[in-house]
């Protein structure tokens, strides 16, 4: 079977997994509007709490079964259950299908700066004439031109394999990625605003502590951005050496994974304090992911010194983190494909065309990319309660005394077990009740329409159909297991 | 920025970094524990 080459690979090709958009778009929009400071305390705890014991199950996981998702459910939660592992790849695949449109929106923008001065540029106008044109101009300004690209290039990865194709790539990547993040805060270093945005991130306010909602904000980003419970983790530690580490491994990529984070919140909070007032500053972070990147940052950054050659290093560390991601999801069908006993080169085509065709409604429609970004994410939610089942349906002690702690140098005790059979779906429960009572409350009346695209009816209904299908068929599937 | 932001803002910043950066290192440089064999081949892997 392929392997990683290095341990330094490994632990890049992870980071490379971890980091993504959700770190440069996400965190820094939804710390400031959770109060900076005690969103980071709580994000910091859950780490622990959620992410970590995840990324450590996945970890085990792969390596001890050395087989893909369906594979290693088998193995962990038995026959019966192997239809929680084909759910768990379903909902990182779909995940794909529309990330791959999203990598392609980074660098089409990176391209547009690099060509364009982008002076008197009216932000809004451009996202949104690039984001509702469909076919209607030329091909190489619609998004599903620069998904097809995106996709191109990580099958091309992807399919050189395991050590010279993702290891080579995210050996490259992930440096740079790192050192785009850190010459763009070099830059913002010198704002007349920087002290007061760092203030704002990173301010504890006591009273917020006491608000469920900064602490459920935080564990939901924690659960999204580490890449746990995606099957992610798994899927690559299938190519590591038996003797790899699983507790200092993942705990390496998850303080990786955070630490890029950061960074890209120190860039991005300042940038915007700097030139507006707190109360603009906060409207603008309402905007959400897209409106941030595309239409308001690009304005504030113009407004700096050297500020085109920061827009292009911004655009396109984001492309490298997502870029990075897409490799991890492309290669976690193609792993389970192979499983079934399909070639690599077959299983790449297959699935880089499903993803294509199935990702080119999103690149088309921003109502059903937002629509797919909802069900799917929620969905992530669900994978990472069917790991800790696999990882309970095995005995954690059991898992922990055999399938972690003979290979660690940092050995866990019983808190770990704790921590999995009760703190973790305590946190599920929490974290998808808040999420669904929230959708209710913004669908008003049409909270189960299945054709709203933000409502709780619409996450149900898909997720049934796909439970169903995979229930119903889990016989066969594990059957072709080879 | 206030002094108490300024301290939590440089210990996230050096636990994350510091920890990332030392663990990275500790990772790399660390071998496989001696005469630790490899108890778990994939063979022996299915039989729970």
């Amino acid at each position: 079977m392929e392997k990683f080459q290095t341990k330094l690979g490994f632990i890049l090709a992870g980071l490379g997994m971890a980091v993504g958009a959700g770190n440069i778009w996400r965190f820094p929009r939804v710390a400031t509007q959770n109060g900076g400071g005690s969103f980071i305390l709580a994000w910091l705890i859950f780490l622990f709490l959620w992410s970590l014991p995840l990324l450590m199950i996945e970890f085990a996981m792969g390596k001890s079964s050395k087989k893909g998702l369906i594979g290693a459910f088998k193995d962990f939660a038995g026959e019966k259950y192997s239809w929680m592992g084909s759910f768990v790849a379903f909902v990182a695949t779909a995940i794909m299908f529309y990330y791959s449109v999203v990598t392609g929106w980074f660098l089409r923008y990176f391209f547009y700066f690099l060509f364009n001065s982008g002076k008197n540029m009216d932000t809004a106008a451009v996202w949104d004439g690039f984001i509702n044109n469909g076919t209607s101009t030329a091909v190489w300004d619609a998004p599903f031109f620069y998904q097809f690209i995106s996709l191109l290039l990580t099958s091309l990865v992807v399919y050189f394999g395991v050590s010279k194709g993702i290891e080579t790539a995210n050996r490259f990547l992930i440096p740079a990625l790192f050192l785009l993040l850190i010459v763009a805060a070099a830059n913002v270093f010198f704002l007349p605003g920087f002290g007061k945005g760092m203030n704002f991130l990173f301010h504890i306010e006591v009273s917020q502590l006491a608000d469920y909602k900064v602490w459920l904000n935080a564990l939901t980003q924690s659960a999204w951005s580490t890449g746990a419970g995606w099957g992610l983790l798994l899927t690559y530690s299938v190519y590591v050496s038996q003797k790899e580490d699983p507790v200092v491994s993942s705990t390496v990529i998850a303080f990786g994974n955070n630490s890029a984070s950061l960074l890209a919140a120190v860039i991005i909070v300042p940038v915007i304090f700097s030139f507006n007032s707190t109360a603009q500053s906060m409207e603008i972070m309402s905007k959400g992911n897209e409106g941030i990147a595309f239409i308001q940052l690009p304005l504030l950054f113009l407004k700096m010194p050297a500020g085109r050659f920061l827009i292009v290093i911004f655009f396109l560390a984001l492309f490298f983190a997502g870029f990075s991601s897409l490799l991890s999801m492309l290669e976690l069908p193609v792993r389970i494909l192979m499983d079934f006993g399909i070639k690599r080169r077959r299983a790449i085509f297959l699935t880089a065309g499903a993803g294509f065709l199935l990702g080119l409604p999103s690149a088309l429609d921003i109502r059903i990319f937002k629509n797919q970004d909802w069900v799917w994410g929620l969905g992530l939610m669900l994978s990472g309660i069917f790991f800790i089942f696999a990882a309970l349906k095995y005995n954690v002690k059991r898992f922990r005394e055999e399938k972690i702690n003979p290979f660690t140098s940092v050995p866990l005790n019983r808190g770990f077990d704790f921590i999995v059979k009760y703190i973790i779906p305590i946190e599920f429960v929490l974290m998808l009740g808040w999420w669904c009572y929230q959708s209710i409350v913004w669908s008003k009346d049409r909270a189960f329409d299945i054709f709203n695209p933000e409502s709780l009816g619409t996450v149900l209904f898909q997720w049934a159909v796909i439970l169903a299908v995979f229930l119903l068929f889990n016989k066969k599937i594990v059957r072709l297991l080879k | 920025m206030t002094t108490s932001a300024m301290i939590f803002a440089v210990l996230v910043l050096s636990l994350f970094w510091g920890g990332f950066v030392f663990m990275l290192v500790y990772t790399l440089k660390t071998k496989s524990r001696p005469g630790e064999n490899d108890p778990c081949e994939p063979q022996q892997q299915t039989e729970k």
